[in-house]
């Protein structure tokens, strides 16, 4: 009998390692998962990491969580801090190029209090995403808050000023004491030396910001010192702590057509200023001057009989005639200053305003109109030029000098000032100083006659009983006293009822002394009770007394 | 025939309540008899006031203390003083110190102050540390006492203070016989103090 071996064929690779594979398969699974779900990195780059930390502070855009910092180091310069942070995947859009990143804490400014809640929570970074398509992962941490989010809608304007005092970002632009917007850049020309504000106003306010509207600083406090008296007028709280730029219109003014995007205005020193130099339709005028100008200055008024007609510029005016200044001319000794005639305070339409000055003028020069300076106060020598007929003045004729029209003048200001300041002596003169030395003298006569009959009234027997009276007073003021004492020493009476050995005392003590012994009482009953609690239901089983026993 | 049960059932629980009582409290206070006496101000010369004793502890109870151990004192559960200890010694005191000093004025207790009165005086202030009883059959008293001396000119100053010591064996056994002993030895104790305060005077 023959046996045949069975051989069979084993397979190559044992079911066994299906095992491993199935993990393996799921481990790339998962870390692909991973891969799959983590959301973008982004850095940033801080001054400090002050309230920073990596695994807690959040970074939020509109309070909702974006994302989290996950690690902070030095940067290689070792001169600021590198956050990196991990943004979830579903926000990888909101990190564009003009994101804004900014932390959030406890911050108290002229707009009030915010970011209180982080003083528990901690510090968190504020994410506002830019409308830029261009996406990046490095940003710089801004210092302040975006002052205006992209979603605030409303206008852009420019400011420039050349005197106005200098403003912090974030000043509040105010239209009649409401705040309408606020500057968002401030930056310093240099070449012109003028403070360039951007300012922004929210929506619907951009449309009070009209062609003929007028900016000045609003100071807190406002002291204006003029002929009508001492006028204070305060702003807002924030005004006060900050100061602020306000934009109105002229008085009785109608608004213009509304201005557009990035429109530029001046910003003036104040309401008064603003007034000023509102008025951009304009002609310059030279004026010769044969005579000092001592104490005019650039902003002078220019007047026609009180009634403001325009502001000197330059005084004297830098005109260079054929290389030299025109004021040192051989020829002549006149002195240049350059006004300028504002149409829009002739009238509020200038363009017809101006039509009208420049075809009546040559006529009026014709029948005698002469620019002069007058004294405007004499306490500081200002003056200012004023226009006026004169129909005795030589003959004159509007002359030219550079680019400019000559206005003839006549020295008839000094003159005036003269008899200005003679007046002035003459009433000195008329304060009849010698009738007041008089009266004082005869007052003094009156005040020694007064003297002698004061001395007259003491030595009289009457006055000098005086002092009877005194002891009668004083006598009565003793007896007050001695029943003052009475009154005390009953007081002390009464009060010696409360003292030891008192009545009162006496049966404290005797109460306190029956409260002793009602304890004494009853302490072998609390002692028996302590020992025996069930004492009051059966008999007392206390310990029997050790027996005193002799010797 | 229930409530019959009933009945005889409450009366044997009153019976064996009321038969449960075994040991009566027996109250003791001194002996020492209140004799004649009366005494005027002008005829004394100085007034002694005798401060309420002040005695430390389980002393001042109304258990007459006993010292079981060396440390130990028990205070009797059914031994009782008829008042407080404190109240019956200071008595006791200023009616033998009272007797035994003849010109002086001497009062007790609560001091009895009139703007004449407190002028100047003596006072007699006792801390007792023991006064008990012990298992060798003595009875015990020991403390100190001091003297003080008020003047108008010279405030309250101490004059003398002494400690003392007594132990003395009790005459007879039980509380009885301890009760006497501690009375003696506290009579003795004030005699003393008579005659220290006599040569201590000022």
């Amino acid at each position: 009998m023959t046996e045949t071996a069975n051989v069979t064929k084993q397979p190559k690779i044992s079911a066994i390692w299906i095992i491993p594979l199935v993990a393996l398969l799921v481990g790339l699974w998962m870390l692909y998962q991973y891969q799959a779900n983590v959301g973008p990195t982004i850095y940033i780059k801080m001054p400090h990491a002050e309230g920073i930390i990596a695994g807690k502070t959040e970074i939020k855009v509109r309070s909702v969580k974006i994302g989290q910092i996950d690690a902070i180091r030095l940067s290689d310069s070792q001169d600021s801090v590198i956050a990196r942070a991990q943004i979830d995947k579903n926000y990888d859009s909101l990190l564009t190029e003009d994101a804004k990143i900014w932390v959030v804490k406890p911050r108290i400014d002229e707009t009030g209090i915010s970011g209180m809640s982080t003083l528990l929570s901690g510090v968190y970074l504020e994410f506002a995403p830019g409308e830029s398509k261009k996406l990046k992962e490095r940003f710089a941490l801004q210092d302040e808050p975006a002052l205006i989010g992209k979603d605030v809608q409303g206008g852009r304007f420019q400011l420039l000023s050349y005197n106005a005092e200098v403003l912090e970002v974030s000043t509040g632009i105010f239209f009649k004491n409401y705040k309408i917007g606020q500057i968002e850049t401030a930056t310093f020309d240099w070449k012109n030396q003028a403070m360039k504000y951007g300012i922004f106003i929210n929506e619907p306010y951009q449309n009070l910001i009209t062609l003929n509207s007028i900016f000045w600083v609003n100071a807190g406090i406002e002291i204006d010192l003029s002929a009508d008296g001492i006028n204070i007028s305060t702003g807002s709280l924030s005004k006060l702590l900050k100061g602020g730029i306000s934009v109105g219109l002229p008085e009785q003014q109608a608004p213009g057509d509304i201005a557009q995007n990035g429109h530029n205005f001046s910003l003036s020193q104040s309401y008064k200023e603003a007034l000023e130099e509102r008025f951009y339709d304009f002609d310059y005028y030279i004026i010769d001057f044969e005579q000092s100008i001592r104490g005019l200055r650039p902003g002078a008024p220019v007047e026609y009989r009180g009634t403001r007609i325009g502001t000197v510029v330059e005084a004297p005016a830098n005109i260079i005639v054929n290389g030299k200044p025109a004021h040192f001319k051989n020829h002549n000794t006149a002195v240049p200053v350059l006004i300028k005639v504002e149409y829009g305070r002739l009238y509020h339409d200038s363009a017809a305003a101006k039509e009208f000055w420049q075809s009546s003028l040559t006529g009026w020069i014709k029948n005698g109109m002469r620019a002069s300076l007058k004294p405007g106060n004499l306490l500081t020598g200002a003056v200012y030029v004023d226009f006026d007929i004169y129909p005795d003045a030589p003959k004159a004729h509007l002359a030219k000098l550079a680019q400019y029209d000559v206005f003839p003048s006549i020295s008839s200001g000094i003159t005036v000032l003269a008899d200005q300041v003679s007046d002035v002596l003459n009433k000195v003169n008329d304060l009849k100083i010698e009738d007041s030395l008089a009266q004082m003298q005869a007052t003094f006569s009156d005040y020694q006659s007064l003297a002698n009959e004061m001395r007259e009234l003491l030595s009289q027997p009457d006055t000098q009983n005086l002092p009877g009276d005194f002891n009668r007073n004083f006598d009565k003021m003793t007896k007050s006293m001695e029943q003052f004492e009475v009154t005390m020493r009953q007081f002390d009476k009464t009060m010696a009822s409360y003292q030891a050995g008192s009545e009162f005392h006496h049966q404290l003590q005797q109460t306190l002394l029956e409260f002793k012994r009602l304890s004494e009482e009853i302490q072998p009953l609390t002692r028996g009770l302590n020992e025996q609690p069930n004492m009051f239901i059966f008999d007392k089983a206390l310990p029997a007394d050790p027996k005193p026993r002799k010797q | 025939m229930k409530q019959l049960l009933l009945i005889v059932a409450a009366l044997v629980t009153l019976a064996g309540c009321s038969a449960s009582i075994q040991t009566a409290t027996q109250y003791y206070q001194f002996e020492q008899p209140i004799a004649y006496s009366s005494r005027n101000v002008k005829d004394t010369d100085a007034q002694l006031r005798v401060q309420t004793v002040a005695l430390r502890g389980a002393l001042n109870n109304l258990g007459i203390a006993m010292k079981v151990d060396r440390n130990q004192i028990h205070a009797a559960n059914y031994n009782l003083w008829g008042e407080s200890p404190d109240v019956m010694l200071t008595a006791t005191a200023q009616q033998t110190l009272f007797n035994a000093m003849p010109n002086w004025m001497v009062i007790k207790g609560l001091p009895v102050i009139t703007e004449v009165d407190q002028q100047t005086f003596y006072e007699l202030e006792y801390e007792v540390h023991h006064f008990n009883g012990d298992m060798q059959g003595n009875a015990d008293i020991s403390g100190l006492w001091r003297l003080y001396y008020t003047h108008p000119e010279t405030g309250r100053r101490l004059i003398s203070i002494h400690n003392f010591s007594n132990v003395v064996p009790i005459d007879d056994d039980g509380y009885d016989g301890l009760v006497a002993t501690l009375e003696k030895t506290w009579l003795n104790i004030n005699l003393d103090v008579a005659k220290a305060i006599e040569q201590a005077r000022l």
